[in-house]
């Protein structure tokens, strides 16, 4: 698990799970969450991610999650998450660089979507989007 | 005077010792009347004969001279009558039939072949019904002639009965070259798969033109395969993979091979043995086998390219190919060939447009992750204040997104040129050891980075190798990168050199998830990739290993099982002991990056 902003002492940043298999996107998503006021944690797969939140009982207020990675695919992750009622109810980003069929959309059910490239604008208003709908 | 009324034809004298009284001359008068009537009777019929005689004379010299061919036969089936056209069309002189049975001289067959029984003959047919009967699905023959399709018409008549037939070869032979060349050019208009094109040609042809045909396909490489072995005889089949087993090799001179060498299409009228084609004894034991009597080889060309030769022969039929027979296999295979040269050049439009669009999905898919970081990290520099280790490390990691999607245009490259067999590689003396540690130690960070330990075992005494170092370089990156990518956290990859006889082999085994036996023979297809991994990258990286080892030479094989990770190696040659200095790779760098 990687944490890039910690806690400052201050008021608790609420927490963004980021699962790619791309180091730098992760690294990058993660600075500018640092910067939105979140607290940025990375997995570079499914696997690690659903590890994290298991034995690491994270809850995440938000995950942002790529869709092609080893190991543990977007899809199937999508799929574990669901299936549990703790992790049910956690908004999801999906990430993608590559063009997703209506089918695919479908079964990530995504509570919000974004294309590669995409810049900080666009991530801010994603998750301002999800986080505005989230039950508290 | 001897009258019957009209005209008068002689004239009778009396004499007598006494006088002609009345009643003499009324009894002479009758008795000249009756002689009359007799005399003319006799006259009447000399006449009607000669009549008869000249009638029958013409018939015979119409008979003689007809063209059809006439016989006739009596009750008992003794040939009567048996005109020119007979002689010639059965090929028995007329001296040889007459007096003779029917069955020593003409044989009746059905359309199959197959012999009639003297009660299905059209003779025996038209006495039984006492009306004509007419038939064009026969074929006769002689202890002469081979059969051959004929029009005929039997009649009875009181004594016996009449035949008349024609030759109908030419017809029925036009016949079935029209369907042929029909059937032809309607799958050669219908489909654009080339091995349905040459099947089907090869059912058009078979049993009407041919008893057996083939095709010879000159594949790229020079190598000749043949395939869609056809025979006319269902009991034959049996044979196909004996034909196909002698698809012409290199050092035969067969008569396929001397037509796709020399574009000279090849007629052999009459096989004798066997011999004249056969390249050894067992060849010729199946040319036996099939009972080979005439062949024709001729070129498929299209667009000025010989690229195959089609064979159709003749066995059980008999059938002895001439000129004309030449032609048409001819105008077949050239329909064929056209057909061929369309469904390949559709495949090949059909498979560029595939390349392109999943290049173009790879293009999009690999360079939008490093945009996306681009992008990112160029809005967290435009951010006022932002502190200086911040700003490092976001140029840092710009920088390695445009070196990323500096490797996939290069990948994309190496790949274009692999597929125009451009790719050479420039083999020279070298210590494959350190190229190992060379192309190794970049990526020790990132191995280090997924807690993954990454080892080199190579021995001091490891021969050098015939190799151009950066190529080796990008091998080895490829692999060991490729191994980063697929294994997992705590995982361990071994990159190892060692000797094996003439031999080098370097590997890379990982304890990764391994691949399925299923996907090893697609493994380094051009964009191929596992299911699991699909997506994951450009699916050019093995492609381009394979390609850089092939370039050398050398050999490339993977050893895998699920959940067992997997061993890539690579065999190159070991160097000769003499020639030029080794070459220290580090001083030549890695190629790409």
């Amino acid at each position: 698990m990687s944490v890039w902003c910690g806690d400052d002492g201050g008021e608790p940043r609420p927490v963004v799970l980021v699962i790619d298999d791309d180091h730098d996107s992760c690294e990058v998503i993660g600075d500018i969450l640092g910067h939105l006021g979140y607290r940025a944690v990375a997995a570079r797969d499914g696997a690690e991610a659903l590890r994290i939140l298991r034995d690491e009982r994270l809850h995440p207020a938000v995950i942002v999650l790529d869709v092609w990675m080893p190991n543990l695919d977007g899809f199937e992750l999508r799929r574990t998450l669901r299936a549990e009622s703790a992790w049910s109810t956690i908004p999801v980003v999906v990430a993608s660089a590559a063009p997703l069929s209506d089918h695919e959309l479908a079964q990530l059910h995504p509570d919000a979507f974004l294309a590669k490239p995409f810049g900080e604008g666009a991530l801010e208003a994603a998750l301002h989007r999800v986080m505005s709908k989230r039950v508290p | 005077m001897v009258v019957d009324r009209d005209p008068v034809f002689g004239a009778l004298q009396l004499e007598g010792p006494r006088g002609i009284d009345e009643a003499d001359l009324m009894f002479a008068n009758a008795v000249v009347n009756q002689l009359a009537v007799a005399l003319a009777r006799v006259t009447s019929i000399e006449a009607r004969e000669r009549a008869l005689q000249d009638d029958l004379g013409f018939l015979r010299e119409a008979a003689a001279s007809l063209g059809e061919g006439l016989l006739a036969v009596d009750l008992r089936g003794t040939i009567t009558l048996f005109n020119r056209a007979a002689e010639r069309l059965l090929g028995v002189a007329g001296a040889d039939a007459l007096g003779h049975h029917i069955s020593e001289v003409l044989q009746v067959h059905r359309a199959d072949g197959s012999l009639v029984g003297n009660e299905e003959c059209p003779l025996t047919i038209a006495v039984r019904r006492g009306e004509p009967v007419e038939s064009d699905d026969h074929l006769f023959g002689s202890p002469a002639r081979a059969a051959f399709p004929v029009s005929c018409t039997a009649a009875p008549f009181r004594r016996g009965a009449i035949l008349a037939f024609r030759d109908v070869m030419e017809v029925k032979r036009s016949e079935v070259e029209q369907r042929i060349l029909a059937e032809t050019s309607a799958v050669v208009s219908s489909s654009l798969d080339d091995r349905r094109v040459v099947a089907a040609v090869a059912r058009a042809a078979v049993p009407g033109f041919a008893d057996i045909c083939f095709v010879d396909e000159r594949r790229p490489d020079g190598s000749i395969v043949r395939d869609c072995v056809v025979f006319a005889d269902a009991g034959k089949q049996h044979l196909a993979e004996h034909v196909r087993r002698y698809a012409p090799r290199p050092d035969w001179q067969t008569p396929q091979r001397r037509v796709i060498e020399t574009g000279a299409p090849f007629l052999l009228s009459a096989v004798a043995s066997g011999e004249e084609v056969a390249q050894d004894a067992d060849h010729a034991a199946l040319l036996r086998a099939i009972d080979v009597a005439s062949m024709i080889a001729v070129p498929l060309v299209a667009r000025g390219q010989r690229f195959g030769a089609i064979t159709f022969a003749t066995a059980e039929s008999g059938r002895r190919y001439a000129d004309r027979d030449l032609r048409l296999a001819i105008e077949l295979a050239r329909r064929t060939a056209t057909a061929i040269d369309n469904a390949r050049l559709y495949g090949a439009a059909d498979r560029a447009t595939k390349a392109r669009d999943n290049l173009l999905g790879i293009v999009s898919h690999d360079l939008k992750s490093p945009l996306s970081v681009i992008l990112m990290n160029t809005d967290v520099l435009k951010r006022a204040g932002e502190v200086a280790a911040q700003r490092t490390k976001s140029v840092e990691s710009i920088r390695r997104s445009a070196q990323r999607m500096d490797r996939l245009l290069q990948d994309l490259l190496d790949t274009a040129s692999i597929e125009a067999g451009h790719l050479v590689a420039e083999p020279r003396r070298v210590a494959a050891g350190a190229v190992l540690a060379d192309a190794v130690e970049p990526l020790v960070p990132l191995a280090t980075a997924r807690s993954i330990s990454l080892v080199v075992e190579v021995p001091d005494d490891l021969p050098a190798v015939l190799a151009d170092p950066p190529r080796l370089h990008q091998v080895i990156t490829n692999l060991v990168g490729n191994a980063i990518k697929f294994t997992p956290k705590d995982g361990t990859i071994l990159v190892a050199g060692r000797r094996a006889g003439a031999h080098v082999e370097l590997s890379v085994s990982d304890t990764g998830p391994g691949i399925p036996e299923g996907d090893l023979p697609r493994l380094f297809d051009r964009f191929w990739q596992a299911r699991q991994t699909a997506k994951l990258g450009s699916g050019l990286g093995l492609y381009i290993v394979k390609g850089i080892v092939d370039a050398h030479h050398g050999q490339l094989r993977v050893e895998s099982r699920v959940g067992a990770g997997s061993t890539f190696v690579v065999s190159l040659p070991i160097a000769p002991p003499h020639g030029e200095a080794l070459v220290d790779s580090r001083s030549v760098g890695p190629l790409l990056r």
